[in-house]
């Protein structure tokens, strides 16, 4: 009690007045925050016509995902890179060379949450002239 | 006692009591030596605010976006209290559950990114509340009063990973101002919050 500056002034014969008083506690409230979002489950296909040899992905939305990145590798386990960022649930590829391409997407919320790689890899392969 | 302006010392501040025709004269504050008040009747004693674990708050943090925070007032005085909520914009430190005893690594209050919503500086910004909060008086029912303050806590977008699935103690709501009275209290648990 008494704590730093304490202003009283009269009030009426209620009993009413003003105070500013300083609360000491340790906390004043409770918040708390969600987990990171869930991990989508990704599924590639071919962008038609197939001859464009081109690869469609898609997933579902994330609750409160800001963005999605998608990442592609060549080989199982291998090395994915990010292909793009977007913000939509769905992201086709440039035209690509021929092989079996490998695809994962990522959840973000905000700059630095991320939920794991979606651990269904889409697969699809190119060949000289089509995807399949 | 008179009319007339008397301005004292309370511990680490000062008081100023200004009195008129008022039944309850006698205030008893924390007084540095050699300073002095009159009064009897009624004994000045501080809102205890404190962080509370029920009910949840429905609207839970992420980046970029606010969130409730929940938040218990207690009265000790013989009358209800009717208050604001200045805030700071000092950020929340992360802790790993509600109990709010074990820090949270990686979300600290140099990193966490969670603050009072439209705060406006470190020493405090006052809001209007939504509606009039009022703790009952000491003994009286709605005193403690629960609050959930909707979407009044923040976090930042560059918020850490690390204060995922986190729960936050809030900056302290310092020099809150509370006007005594017969104002009906609210009953508690209670929604409020300001929006700017």
């Amino acid at each position: 009690m008494g704590l730093l500056n304490l202003l009283v002034s009269s009030g009426p014969a209620s009993g009413a007045s003003n105070w500013i008083v300083h609360v000491a506690t340790v906390n004043s409230a409770e918040v708390k925050a969600d987990p990171l979002p869930t991990t989508p489950t990704a599924s590639a296909a071919c962008a038609t016509p197939t001859s464009l040899k081109k690869v469609t992905v898609t997933w579902a939305a994330i609750t409160h995902a800001t963005n999605y990145g998608v990442y592609q590798s060549t080989t199982v386990g291998g090395t994915y890179t990010l292909q793009a960022t977007v913000a939509t649930t769905t992201w086709t590829s440039a035209a690509l060379a021929a092989n079996t391409y490998f695809y994962e997407v990522v959840a973000n919320i905000g700059t630095n949450w991320a939920s794991a790689k979606s651990t269904a890899t889409a697969k699809r392969t190119i060949s000289s002239t089509i995807c399949s | 006692m008179s009319a007339r302006i008397k301005i004292v010392s309370a511990v680490g501040g000062s008081l100023l009591v200004a009195v008129g025709a008022f039944a309850a004269t006698n205030w008893v504050v924390g007084l540095t030596a050699g300073s002095s008040a009159e009064g009897q009747s009624a004994t000045i004693a501080n809102l205890t605010i404190t962080a509370v674990a029920s009910p949840s708050p429905a609207n839970l943090l992420f980046p970029g976006n606010a969130g409730d925070a929940v938040v218990t007032i207690a009265n000790p005085n013989p009358y209800p209290a009717t208050i604001n909520l200045p805030t700071s914009s000092i950020q929340a430190g992360g802790f790993t559950t509600s109990a709010l005893s074990t820090a949270q690594t990686g979300c600290s209050t140099t990193t966490s990114g969670v603050t009072w919503n439209f705060a406006t500086g470190t020493s405090g910004s006052s809001h209007t509340l939504t509606t009039v909060l009022t703790v009952g008086a000491s003994g009286a029912a709605n005193n403690p009063l629960v609050v959930t303050l909707t979407n009044d806590a923040i976090m930042a977008t560059a918020s850490p990973a690390a204060c995922a699935n986190t729960f936050f103690s809030m900056p302290s709501l310092t020099g809150v101002t509370a006007t005594g009275g017969s104002a009906t209290s609210t009953t508690s648990p209670a929604t409020d919050g300001w929006t700017s």
